[in-house]
């Protein structure tokens, strides 16, 4: 167990990732990114995968430390990254969250999530469950590791996972 | 001037003028994809699954596969099957699972029980029946006509007067024995399956596989990565004594298209790199690491002393000229109809199917040698995603290319509009194959695909 003052509280959680919801959904991925640690991870297991998949023994959609993820965020600017040109509108929900546990690497938040994406004319949907590991660094705190697990088992009929979860 | 020459399929060929067109109705018309799979899918061997995948006595996997459903099964005694998931009695779905092991399937809709060979084991009612009913054979869940494999690449076809697998994959086979010659003790299926829908005709993703003009443009963002992470590595390398020089040389485009063209030139078919039967491919000396068996500056140098060592473990298993052909080139192979694998970035291998004209399901796996080392696996698997899968830095690009390209078809009948894989049929300048590529592996496949819908 933390010390009271390391540990994060639900509603610190809830501002985080509410906060984190909203700068999502208005594409300012650079205020995003700030939200994470610098050994910061985030996994989307492939459809149809075990909660306790392992991304180095089974292939992940999404397998994310902060050097990648700097990039996804490099590339989601640009024009010419083609399926997010123009950027999608998405809504972002993150439900059912609760403190499920505080360790020596941090507090662990378990919730749902329920992402809508819509692009020429078509809406797709990401729902699941989400996990996420919050760590107190000075006064902030940071999302060290986030893990969305797909409550379905194939891309369909979205097709390709484009946006942050 | 005469000799255009319009076909019933939907491509239009003036060799004189150097024109080859595809129409447009051939992704977006019902009729063309109703004859698709009357003349294509049910005639053509058509890739199931790998061998790896039925690990056990017992094991067992549901999937679909041309539009049917199937189980996919190693019995009590090993032998590998394919059966229609429905069962003998009224039509039941007989396994409802993805996979797993067991030594008979109960279909949940009257209880009949069948074994994981197929046959029937057990009625309810049996004393409803004539005395012996139940053993008859065709009593038991129904085989997929013909069943064959490859070096552990499982084909169905069905067509049960189909040429064999061995003859039909032709040209294609040493390109599965560079994937398959890549592990000492066998290649396995990785956990991980990714299915997902586009909303375009297959034959546009097939088309995609086989393209080398889109990849500057569609996939510009990748290569700026890359080159970014190229650049990194390169300091870190040189930080711990490595030397890079080889691998500036190996990443110029001169020398990439050199292997292009040495690869165009080893082959003697009427067509560029027609592997035969309508299948095709191109390899190219790589420019990135590849998981095997060759280290790349973008690559922590931590990764380089195992690569290398497989890399001489491999020369000593094949020799030195087929273990750089193995290890340090790129291949794509894709066979017809809709089997494309790639080895680059890891192995991926694809399929794809269309039960509507502007709809395909997609389904990938990727195949890894069984005893690589932890390291090396997850190695793999986080470079696969820079550019593969759903949400790679790559193929989503390609998603919304030809999902583009599908929707702009509709009216195309309007001014009866014509695609236009022309590139390379009467060039102007010969040279440019060399530094640009051509589009006649597409013409390849659309030829091979007008021979079938005549037929
Ligand atoms: S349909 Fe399967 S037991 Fe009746
Ligand atoms: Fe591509």
């Amino acid at each position: 167990m933390l010390a009271p003052q390391t540990a994060v509280s639900l509603a610190e959680a809830q501002d985080l990732i509410f906060l984190e919801a909203e700068l999502l959904d208005a594409w300012r991925l650079d205020d995003w990114i700030k939200l994470y640690t610098d050994d910061m991870t985030y996994l989307v297991p492939s459809p149809g995968m075990p909660a306790d998949a392992s991304p180095d023994t089974r292939l992940f959609l999404i397998y994310d430390d902060r050097f990648r993820m700097e990039n996804r965020v490099k590339r989601l600017k640009k024009r010419t990254a083609h399926s997010e040109y123009p950027h999608s509108t998405t809504v972002h929900m993150y439900g059912n969250l609760r403190v499920a546990g505080h360790d020596a690497d941090g507090t662990v938040v378990h919730g749902t999530f329920h992402v809508s994406r819509y692009k020429d004319g078509i809406m797709d949907m990401f729902i699941g469950r989400a996990r996420y590991q919050l760590l107190r660094q000075g006064d902030a705190v940071l999302i060290r590791h986030k893990r969305c697990d797909l409550g379905m088992d194939a891309l369909v009929p979205q097709g390709r996972l484009t946006i942050i979860l | 001037m005469e000799q255009r020459i319009e076909t019933p399929a939907g491509i239009r060929v003036d060799q004189s003028n150097g024109l080859f067109q595809v129409s447009r109705k051939v992704f977006t018309d019902p009729e063309f994809l109703k004859l698709e799979h009357e003349k294509i899918f049910e005639k053509c061997w058509l890739y199931f699954g790998h061998d790896s995948e039925l690990p056990e006595r017992g094991s067992f996997l549901t999937r679909t596969v041309a539009g049917r459903d199937f189980i996919f099964s190693r019995d009590s005694a090993g032998e590998v099957h394919v059966l229609y998931n429905l069962c003998t009695h009224r039509g039941g779905r007989v396994c409802r699972e993805k996979s797993g092991k067991a030594s008979v399937f109960q279909c949940f809709y009257h209880g009949w029980v069948f074994g994981s060979d197929g046959a029937l084991r057990l009625i309810p009612q049996e004393g409803a029946y004539p005395e012996g009913y139940k053993n008859d054979r065709e009593r038991g869940l129904v085989p997929v006509p013909r069943l064959e494999q490859y070096r552990g690449f499982w084909f169905i076809n069905l067509d049960a007067n189909a040429i064999s697998l061995f003859d039909y994959l032709a040209g294609a086979k040493p390109y599965l024995d560079n994937i398959a010659d890549q592990s000492e003790v066998g290649m396995a299926i990785v956990p991980g399956a990714q299915a997902f829908q586009v909303d375009a005709n297959w034959k546009l993703w097939h088309e995609n596989g086989m393209d080398p003009f889109h990849v500057n443009t569609v996939h510009q963002t990748y290569f700026e990565y890359s080159t970014d992470v190229a650049k990194i590595g390169k300091e870190r390398a040189q930080a711990s004594g490595i030397a890079t020089e080889v691998f500036d040389r190996k990443a110029s485009a001169e020398e990439m298209m050199k292997g292009r063209y040495a690869a165009l030139m080893q082959t003697a078919t009427k067509m560029k790199l027609d592997l035969g039967n309508g299948h095709m491919a191109y390899d190219y000396p790589a420019n990135h690491g590849r998981p095997f068996a060759q280290w790349h500056p973008s690559w922590d140098p931590k990764y380089k002393p195992e690569l290398d060592q497989s890399f001489e473990r491999l020369v000593a298993r094949v020799g030195e000229e087929r273990a750089k052909r193995i290890a340090l080139y790129d291949h794509h192979v894709l066979i017809f109809p809709n089997l494309a694998i790639v080895d680059n970035h890891g192995i991926m291998i694809r399929t794809y199917f269309s039960t509507k004209p502007e709809e395909m399901l997609v389904q990938s796996w990727t195949l890894a040698p069984a005893e690589e080392s932890k390291e090396i696996r997850r190695l793999r698997l986080y470079s696969y995603m820079d550019f593969l899968g759903p949400a790679g830095f790559g193929t989503p690009d390609d998603v919304e290319a030809i999902e583009a390209a599908q929707r702009g078809y509709k009216g195309a009948e309007d001014y009866d509009g014509w695609n236009d894989v022309s590139a390379g049929m009467l060039p102007a300048d010969p040279s440019s194959f060399v530094r640009n590529g051509d589009e006649g592996r597409m013409r390849v496949f659309w030829s091979k695909w007008a021979e079938y819908m005549h037929a």
